[in-house]
C-alpha cells in the first residue's frame, strides 16, 4: 500500500522536483505528437526558438503576456483572500464591451485628452461589475462563486457576439463581426514600433503597489490571515464580508483592465477573437507563480512563449490551437504534483490483514 | 397538443446529458471528491465516442469508449486528490482545461463530420410519435438509472457506506472501510457516467464532432448537483429545467416568431441554475453536503 510520508527539503530540490515534472509532462506531450506522426523534436524547436527569433518576436511574447499578467493577477488577488474567481473571462470581456461602447458613442462628451483614461476607467468599472454578481451571490445567498462565476463567462460571451454581430457592428464594415475602429484618441500608445503597449507598465506598477499593500499595510495583513486561516480571522472579529467584497471586485477590475488593455492596445475594436481563454490561463499563471504577485511576470512570459510558439506550430505543423491547452493541462498537474512532493515522499508500506 | 408533445419531447431529450453528467457527479461527491472536470471529461468522452464509432462503425464500441475514456480521465482526478492529497477544486480545473484541451486538439481533423447515430423510437401512433420521434434507448436508461442510483445510495449497504466515507473517513477508516477504494470507485464510476452524458450529445443529441460541443453542459450539470443536495430525484428536476429551456429555444426557432430575442434564449440556461440556486436557498442546505467533501484524506 502507499502512503505519504511528511519530509523536508531543500529549495534547490523542490525546485528540481518541479522542474523535473514539468520536463516528463512534456514527454508525454511528445509521445501524443509521436502517436499523431508529428515529430516532437522539430514542434518543440519551433516553440522554443520561434519567439526567439529577432526582436519582433520576442515583443510578440511580451504583448501576449501583459493580458495574462493581469488575468493571472486577477485570481490571484481572489486566492489571497480564500475566493476563487474562475469568471475572469467573463469579466474581461465586459471590460472590453464597456471600454468599447465608451470609446465608440460616448467619447465626443469629453475633452480628447481624457479619453484614453475614461476607456480604461470603464474597463475597470465592467469587470468589477460582473464580478459583482458572483460575490453578492456568495456573501448573500451562500452560493459557491466558482460556479457562478463560470456560468457567467458563458453569459458574458453570448451578450459580446449578439454586440458585435448586432447592435454594435461597423456599419461601413461589409458585414465584418466587429465594431468600427476606435478614435484615435482612446488608443493605447505603443512603444518601440511594436505592438507593447504602455499598459504593461500600468500592470507592473499595479503588481508592485498590491505587493506592497499586502506586505505592509495592516488591511493587507488581515487578507492574508482571511485567506490563509478563515477561522482565525473569525476569532480576531475581522470584518471580513466588506473585506470579500473589495477584493472580489478589485479582482474583477483587473479582468476588466485585461478586456480593455486587449481592446484599446491590440485591437482597436470589439471583433472575434477576444475571448480565446486568458482568463483560464490566469488561473495557471496565478499558482505556478505560487500566488505570489511578483513571480507572475515571469510566469506570464513563460506562459506566453508556448503561445507565440504555439502559434507558429499551428501554421507550420496544421495543428489545432488547443495544442497549448493540453500542454497547460500537463504542467498544471505536473505543478500539483510537484507540490505533494516537495512536502511528502510516497512510501510503500506492507498491510496487515486481519 | 402537438406543440405539447415536441417541447416535452425536447426537452426530456436536451436533459439526458445534464442528467447524467450530475448522477456521476452525485456519486463521486457523495464519497467526499469534489469533481470540477465534468465539463472537460464531458468533452474528451463526446469525441471518443465519436472516434471509436467512427472507426469501428460500431455504436456500442462508442458509448464504451466513451464511458472508458471518462473514467480514465476521472481516475488521474481520484489520483491527485485520493493518492496526492492535490487541491481537490485545482485538480478539477487541471482536468478541464486537458480535457478540453485534448479532445479539440486530437478531434481538429474530424470537425463537422458524422458516423452513426443511435436512432429515435418510432410507432404508428400520430401523436405519440411527435413525442417518441425525440426519444431513444439512452433518454429511458437515464431515467432508470436515476431511480437505481436514488434507490442504491439510500437503501443498500454500499450507498450508506458510500456516505459515511464521505461524512468522515476518519470513523469509516476505523471501522474497517477501505476509505481509497471507495472513493477511488465513486471518482470513476462518476466520470464514466459523465463519459455517457458526452457520448450521448456526439452519438445520439446532436450526432458528430464539432468543436467545444459540450457548451458548458458540464458546468451546468455540477451546478445542478448543488442545487440536487446530492439527491438524484431533484437532479432530474433540475436537468429537466434546463432542458425545458433549451426546448424552449428550438420552439421559438421553430415557429419563427422572436418573442424573447435569440441571445436571452441562450443566455437564460446558464442563468437558470443561479435563479434556482437563490430560489431554493436554506440555510442549512450545506448539512445535505458531506462533512468530507473537498477535503484531502490521507492514509497513515
Amino acid at each position: 500500500m502507499l502512503i505519504l510520508r511528511p519530509r523536508n527539503i531543500s529549495l534547490t530540490k523542490k525546485i528540481s522536483i518541479f522542474f523535473f515534472l514539468v520536463l516528463s509532462s512534456f514527454l508525454i506531450f511528445a509521445l501524443i505528437l509521436f502517436f499523431l506522426k508529428k515529430n516532437p523534436l522539430l514542434i518543440y524547436k519551433t516553440i522554443f526558438f520561434t519567439p526567439f527569433y529577432d526582436f519582433y518576436s520576442f515583443s510578440e511574447v511580451i504583448v501576449k503576456s501583459t493580458p495574462l499578467i493581469l488575468t493571472g493577477f486577477s485570481v490571484l488577488i481572489a486566492i489571497r483572500i480564500g475566493l476563487w474567481n474562475i469568471g475572469v473571462e467573463g469579466q474581461l470581456v465586459l471590460g472590453a464591451i464597456f471600454s468599447s461602447i465608451f470609446s465608440l458613442y460616448f467619447t465626443k462628451y469629453f475633452p480628447s485628452s481624457t479619453h484614453l483614461f475614461f476607456a480604461l476607467f470603464f474597463s475597470l468599472v465592467g469587470g468589477a461589475l460582473w464580478s459583482f454578481f458572483p460575490i453578492i451571490l456568495k456573501l448573500k445567498w451562500k452560493i459557491n462563486e466558482i460556479i457562478s462565476s463560470l456560468l457567467l463567462n458563458y453569459v458574458a460571451i453570448i451578450l459580446m457576439e449578439h454586440l458585435y454581430f448586432g447592435p454594435l457592428r461597423d456599419p461601413m464594415g461589409f458585414g465584418f463581426p466587429g465594431t468600427a475602429i476606435f478614435p484615435q484618441s482612446v488608443w493605447l500608445p505603443r512603444l518601440w514600433h511594436t505592438r507593447i503597449s504602455i499598459a504593461l507598465f500600468i500592470v507592473l506598477a499595479l503588481i508592485l503597489l498590491f505587493y506592497f499593500f499586502l506586505k505592509k499595510t495592516p488591511t493587507g495583513y488581515k487578507i492574508k490571515v482571511i485567506g490563509e486561516n478563515p477561522k482565525a480571522a473569525q476569532y480576531a472579529h475581522f470584518k471580513q464580508k466588506k473585506l470579500l467584497l473589495a477584493m472580489f471586485l478589485l479582482s474583477g477590475a483587473m479582468a476588466g483592465l485585461a478586456g480593455g488593455e486587449e481592446v484599446l492596445g491590440i485591437h482597436r475594436r470589439l471583433q472575434q477573437g477576444l475571448a480565446i481563454g486568458y482568463g483560464y490561463d490566469g488561473i495557471i499563471a496565478a499558482f505556478l507563480a505560487q500566488k505570489n504577485p511578483l513571480l507572475l511576470p515571469l510566469v506570464s512570459i513563460f506562459l506566453s512563449i508556448l503561445k507565440v510558439g504555439a502559434e507558429e506550430v499551428q501554421s507550420v505543423f496544421h495543428l489545432s490551437a488547443s495544442f497549448t491547452q493540453v500542454l497547460e493541462g500537463f504542467i498544471l498537474l505536473a505543478f500539483l504534483m510537484a507540490k505533494t512532493f516537495s512536502e511528502f515522499k510516497l512510501t510503500r508500506v506492507k498491510t496487515v490483514k486481519n | 397538443m402537438e406543440d405539447f408533445l415536441f417541447i416535452l419531447g425536447i426537452t426530456l431529450q436536451s436533459s439526458v446529458a445534464v442528467l447524467l453528467a450530475s448522477l456521476g457527479e452525485i456519486i463521486t461527491e457523495k464519497s467526499g471528491i469534489l469533481n470540477l472536470g465534468l465539463e472537460g471529461i464531458m468533452l474528451f468522452s463526446a469525441f471518443i465516442g465519436f472516434i471509436c464509432t467512427w472507426y469501428t462503425q460500431s455504436l456500442i464500441l462508442g458509448f464504451m469508449g466513451a464511458m472508458l475514456a471518462g473514467g480514465l480521465l476521472a481516475c488521474i482526478h481520484a489520483f491527485f486528490c485520493i493518492h496526492l492529497g492535490s487541491d481537490q477544486i485545482l485538480s478539477g480545473l487541471a482536468l478541464t482545461i486537458l480535457g478540453t484541451g485534448l479532445a479539440n486538439f486530437l478531434g481538429r481533423s474530424f470537425i463537422g463530420l458524422q458516423t452513426l447515430s443511435l436512432a429515435s423510437f418510432s410507432l404508428k401512433s400520430y401523436y405519440l410519435n411527435i413525442l417518441l420521434r425525440q426519444l431513444n434507448v439512452l433518454v429511458i436508461l437515464a431515467f432508470i438509472l436515476t431511480y437505481l442510483i436514488h434507490f442504491i445510495l439510500k437503501k443498500t449497504t454500499l450507498g450508506l457506506n458510500l456516505s459515511s466515507v464521505g461524512e468522515n473517513p476518519q470513523v469509516a477508516s476505523s471501522v474497517g472501510l477501505n476509505v481509497y477504494k471507495y472513493r477511488y470507485l465513486a471518482t470513476i464510476l462518476g466520470g464514466m457516467l459523465t463519459g455517457l452524458g458526452g457520448a450521448y450529445l456526439s452519438l445520439a443529441y446532436t450526432p458528430g464532432w464539432k468543436e467545444n460541443m459540450t457548451g458548458g453542459q458540464g458546468w451546468i450539470a455540477i451546478a445542478m448537483v448543488i442545487f440536487s443536495c446530492l439527491k438524484p430525484i431533484r437532479a432530474l428536476v433540475g436537468a429537466f429545467l434546463f432542458g425545458a429551456f433549451m426546448a424552449l429555444q428550438f420552439y421559438f426557432q421553430a415557429i419563427g416568431k422572436e418573442l424573447i430575442p435569440a441571445y436571452i434564449l441562450k443566455m437564460l440556461p446558464f442563468l437558470l441554475p443561479l435563479v434556482i440556486l437563490i430560489l431554493i436557498n436554506r440555510k442549512n442546505s450545506k448539512y445535505s453536503f458531506p462533512q468530507g467533501l473537498g477535503k484531502p484524506f490521507l492514509r497513515t
